[in-house]
């Protein structure tokens, strides 16, 4: 028997997607990584998907897979790059995006107690009606509270207020032995369910503290002429404990980047520094503080608002691409600079233009996050994939951490985690979960298909030795490559096809989607749309079911206003239908169905009036 | 007990949009989220008929104005103001709201409330300088619904006797004239447009239904609308009466065109008429400076009927001055009275009836009974302009109408403007609407008594400053 078909004999309540299409939505990620390189080394379509709604379920979803082995990715958003929601071996897929409903705000305590799969902007409005906000949130809003502690934990106002960890009051998580933890950070379970990847444990629940709504935000750039004086500058600055939220660092590409998507000439094309403070005296004593340093460019205050609110669309450059990879790694300040001009002639070698963007941590280190354009439909893309891990090796050889394991990053957990802590790890992993079924096969070791041969692709050992030898073969390899293959040229105007490939699979459509509120399946959501225009216009078979699916909207341009590359949705959405309607008719019935349902839901007229 | 007069009213509503006051604009911004399909207790906002995942615009003939899907909507999407198209209706006399009233009124017979509190003019030019008597407006509750009753609208018209003559046997010796009886002081006059014949058909048969005439030309009366001749006046030149001999024939009432020379020969109209049938007449002559010196010669000469016809805006012809119609019958009256003839005749005033108030007023300036014209075609749904010029637009949908929906719809709005002169005569206290004929009493006109009040005062300091 199949495993979904026992699942549901003691399923109950619980929600299972088992249809092939529907699960495909949950074979990926974020990232744009061609089947060959995912298909072929592992089994990455699960078995099924369930979608629990409380801990009761999630223990029953455990308990089921514990007694039959089978492996358990927990996912959210599935925003986050590095594989770390893609199926090695199938499994179940548990679902936490629809779990994310608003438990109780504490205003005395500042505190708020959410679901895992709350949405940090949700939580934002809901507190902003209460004077308190978020302390620190990740650059992807829309993603979900556990899956942003469950991998990086650092974002925006970092610098001021920490890693996620320092604000979680407490957290409930659940293991597959079935044990219920309410954890507090002076747990010593506790910092085993950080920055774990979904390995020990499902969390379900988070307590987060929050702060007070300061009245306004006081954002400036400073412009600098090279990379270098930008981070000399950061470095006096972090030192200073100053009362900045973000201490941001932005390149040149960066900047010239912003203005060509704007059309507009807003920005100096140099390094930039921008910092954002809550109120008018921390930002007094910082310019006051900067004085000293010396005499720095300033860019119109419009300008530094601007940047300051586009913190939360970062893929917004996808539009100029279609396709965005990027590396991510926590580096000490005072590497950075020298890791740039690395990893932009590393770039060069391979034709493409590097863009940097950093958040400054702490007083010492920074998170870099390098990103660069290419376009995922030619071949060359072939080489552009390991340019991601190259840049990444060039930062862990100057004493960078990854940012993050997941598949593709897995190589670099050495440099993340010592041998030490690895086995502490293991030790503890092996308390909780025996079989070893949470989220196999990446993390600390990555499995895969043929007896596990493939992965030894991904053996820190190997992997860095020919990553090593590619960066050093890189002036040869990438100068042919782009000698055969030609330079990208960035993309000026999106048609239809350019737009399903410019499109971040982010999920910001999902957390805002009132469809995907009441019926949780994320093939209707913007994100599941695109992938089906994709398939129409890759000439894919696509069943009546997926057609009748892309009907089920309110139309409510939620997904195009949030869409981090400014997509023109509705206009993809009528291009869609009038295709499906003529290839399968119009699914009146269903529609109307569809429309009760959601008039029924108490969710969606939450939903609707909280957005008011 | 003899049978009560009562209107039939029913709902008859077209279901089409005629003019609406407001338009609600929905923006960009909506989220086609259905909340204002779940506010609107009149079902005007709905999902889209093509796409329900859409909303349709909304459909402003049910809208009521309550504003609950402006407040609701969780965007504020939606945006009401004053719709252009209603703004441009109409001008100085027929306000656009009128038209509304009137469109209202034909749609379900009952009495349309707007606004608040007194949001109607307090005075104005033409009929807004009345105020009717109110004085017993407590009626309705001391006396109940029961009150309306015992009020009779009935009037009747011909030529009354002065005084009764007896022979000396105690017979009645003084001839009685001929009357006709109408239950309600209102007759339908010839519409300012062109209409087919099916529509004229349905304006005598609503007219049958009101129990009151339609007056018609008699060129525009065909064989199958003649059947209807006992609820239609004919009007004739007076050359033509021998021509339209076997129209005249079957009338009771036949309306003669005024020509200069009726004045000093009506008489020998009148035996003309009167040798085809027993029909009363009516002389249908213009409003015009000296329209008094007119009416008296003929009620002196033997008229029984004089129908004062002022312009749609209720506007004598111009002349060396130009007066309304209130002013033009409060003159005609009292120079009848001061005559000592005026019980004698029948005056009907038309021109600028608009409004079921007009009826009360135009009675209390001293006429017997109105004639209404343009309102029966607005209440099909036809548009006034009064600019750049006059215009009436008929709606092409008009003859598309069954005829039982265009004869109801005349009904409903005679029988709201029945209620209103019910409701206006029992806020007086006064049962009969013949005894409300003259009775300048029971009305305050508002230029008068602003004179009476300011004018001495302003006059006073006028004269101090010289």
């Amino acid at each position: 028997m199949r495993p979904e078909e026992e699942f549901k004999k003691i399923a109950g309540d619980i929600k299972i997607i088992a249809n092939a299409a529907e699960k495909e939505m949950y074979s990926h990620d974020i990232g744009d990584v061609p089947h060959i390189m995912t298909k072929t080394f592992f089994q990455t379509q699960p078995d099924f998907v369930v979608q629990p709604q409380n801990v009761d379920e999630i223990r029953k979803i455990l308990a089921f897979a514990h007694e039959k082995k089978i492996s358990v990715i927990p996912r959210g958003a599935a925003s986050w790059g590095f594989g770390g929601v893609i199926p090695t071996k199938g499994g179940i897929v548990i679902d936490l995006s629809p779990l994310r409903r608003i438990l109780t705000l504490d205003k005395k305590n500042k505190t708020i107690t959410v679901e895992a799969g709350a949405r940090w902007s949700d939580i934002d409005i809901l507190a902003k009606k209460d004077d308190l906000c978020l302390m620190s949130y990740p650059s992807s809003k829309f993603s979900t509270v556990a899956g942003w502690i469950s991998t990086g934990g650092y974002g925006i106002n970092s610098y001021r207020y920490g890693h996620i960890s320092k604000q979680i009051v407490s957290m409930t998580v659940v293991t597959p032995l079935g044990k219920v933890m309410k954890l507090t950070p002076s747990d010593p379970d506790f910092s085993w369910f950080i920055s774990t990847e979904g390995t020990c444990g499902i969390i379900y629940d988070v307590t987060l503290k929050l702060r007070d709504l300061p009245k306004s935000s006081y954002a400036h750039i400073f412009y600098f002429l090279t990379d270098k004086d930008a981070f000399y500058f950061i470095e006096q600055a972090a030192r200073q404990k100053t009362a900045a939220n973000v201490i941001r660092f932005v390149d040149a590409n960066h900047m010239r980047e912003t203005n060509e998507i704007m059309h507009a000439n807003v920005f100096k094309e140099e390094a930039g520094v921008l910092v954002e403070f809550s109120n008018p005296g921390d930002e007094q004593n910082f310019l006051d503080l900067v004085k000293k340093f010396g005499n720095y460019e300033q860019s119109p205050g419009y300008a530094a608002t601007y940047l300051w609110n586009e913190r939360l669309f970062g893929m917004k450059a996808k539009r100029l691409g279609p396709t965005l990879l990027a590396s991510e790694v926590i580096l000490p300040i005072s590497a950075s600079a020298k890791f740039i001009e690395k990893a932009k002639k590393l770039g060069s070698n391979y034709g493409v233009e590097i863009c940097i963007d950093s958040y400054i941590l702490d007083q010492t280190k920074a998170l870099i996050m390098t990103t660069f354009l290419c376009d995922s439909r030619k071949l060359k893309y072939y080489f552009h994939m390991p340019l991601v891990s190259m840049l990444t090796q060039t930062a862990v050889s100057m004493g960078a951490q990854p940012y993050g394991l997941g598949i593709w990053n897995a190589a670099f957990v050495n440099h993340l985690y010592t041998k030490d802590h690895q086995s502490q790890f293991n030790a503890y992993k092996a308390t909780v979960d025996p079989y070893g079924i949470m989220n196999p096969g990446k993390f600390l070791r990555v499995n895969s298909k043929f007896m596990n041969i493939p992965a030894l692709a991904f053996h820190p050992l190997f992997f860095g030795l020919s990553m090593r030898l590619l960066i050093l073969l890189s002036p040869i390899i990438g100068r042919i490559a782009t000698l055969l293959f030609g330079r990208d040229k960035k993309v000026d105007s999106l048609d239809l096809e350019l737009s399903t490939h410019a499109c971040a699979k982010c999920g910001n459509c999902i957390a805002v989607c009132p469809a995907y509120l009441v019926t949780r399946n994320e093939a209707l959501t913007a994100k599941g749309k695109v992938a089906l225009a994709k398939k129409l216009i890759a000439g894919e078979t696509v069943t009546p079911e997926e057609a009748a699916t892309a009907f089920m909207c309110m139309h409510c341009r939620a997904c195009e206003e949030i869409c981090q590359t400014n997509l023109d949705l509705m206009t993809l959405w009528d291009a869609l239908e009038r295709r499906l309607e003529a290839n399968f008719g119009r699914p009146d019935d269903r529609i109307k169905e569809f429309l009760k349902t959601v008039d029924g839901s108490k969710e969606y007229w939450d939903m609707v009036e909280r957005n008011s | 007990m003899p049978k009560k007069y009562h209107i039939d009213i029913k709902a008859t509503p077209l279901n089409r949009d005629f003019v609406s006051k407001f338009k609600i604009a929905r923006g960009e911004n909506c989220i086609n989220c259905g909340k204002c399909t779940k506010v609107c207790i009149y079902e005007a906002h709905k999902r889209g008929a093509k796409d329900p995942r859409k909303i349709d615009d909304p459909h402003m003939a049910l809208c009521k104005n309550c504003f609950r899907c402006i407040q609701e909507c969780p965007r504020g999407a939606l945006v009401k103001s004053l719709d252009p198209d209603f703004l441009a209706l109409g001008g100085s006399y027929w306000k656009p709201d009128m038209l509304l009233s009137i469109w209202k009124q034909a749609e379900d017979g009952k009495v349309p409330v707007s606004g608040a509190g007194y949001r109607g003019p307090f005075t104005g030019p033409g009929f807004d300088g009345m105020w009717t008597d109110m004085s017993e407006i407590v009626r309705p509750t001391r006396d109940g619904i029961h009150g309306r009753e015992y009020i009779s609208t009935a009037v009747d018209l011909g030529r009354k006797l002065n005084h009764l003559n007896f022979a000396d046997t105690g017979s009645l010796a003084s001839n009685i004239h001929q009357t006709v009886d109408l239950p309600i002081p209102i007759i339908f006059d010839i519409p300012a447009c062109k209409l087919s014949n099916n529509i004229m058909t349905s304006f005598v048969i609503s007219a049958v239904a009101a129990g009151t005439f339609a007056i018609m030309p008699a060129n525009d009366i065909s064989a199958d609308i003649k059947q209807y001749i006992n609820n239609i006046i004919p009007l004739v030149s007076p050359d033509k009466i021998t021509a339209h001999q076997s129209l005249i024939s079957g009338a009771r009432l036949v309306a003669i065109e005024y020509a200069t020379a009726l004045l000093n020969d009506f008489g020998s109209v009148k035996d003309s008429i009167k040798k085809i049938s027993q029909a009363v007449t009516i002389v249908r002559i213009p409003a015009m400076t000296g329209i008094e010196d007119a009416v008296t010669k003929l009620a002196r000469s033997g008229a029984e009927v004089i129908h004062i016809v002022a312009d749609y805006r209720g506007m004598e012809a111009p002349g060396l001055r130009q007066r309304f119609l209130k002013d033009v019958v409060r003159a005609v009256h009292l120079r009848l009275i001061e005559e000592r003839i005026r019980d004698e005749i029948t005056i009907i005033v038309s021109g600028g009836i608009a409004m079921a108030e007009h009826v009360p007023k135009a009675i209390i300036c001293g006429a017997d009974l109105i004639a209404v014209d343009i309102p029966l075609l607005v209440a099909l749904g036809a548009l006034l302009y009064e600019q750049p010029e006059m215009t009436i637009t008929l709606p092409d949908w008009l003859e598309k109408l069954p005829a039982a929906t265009v004869v109801q719809r005349i009904v409903n709005l005679m029988g709201a403007w029945h209620s209103q002169l019910l409701e206006v005569m029992g806020a007086m206290g006064i049962r009969e609407v013949r005894r409300l004929r003259g009775e300048t009493g029971r009305a305050i006109f508002f230029d008068e008594i602003d004179k009476d009040t300011f004018g001495k005062l302003f006059q006073q300091r006028e004269t101090a400053s010289i």
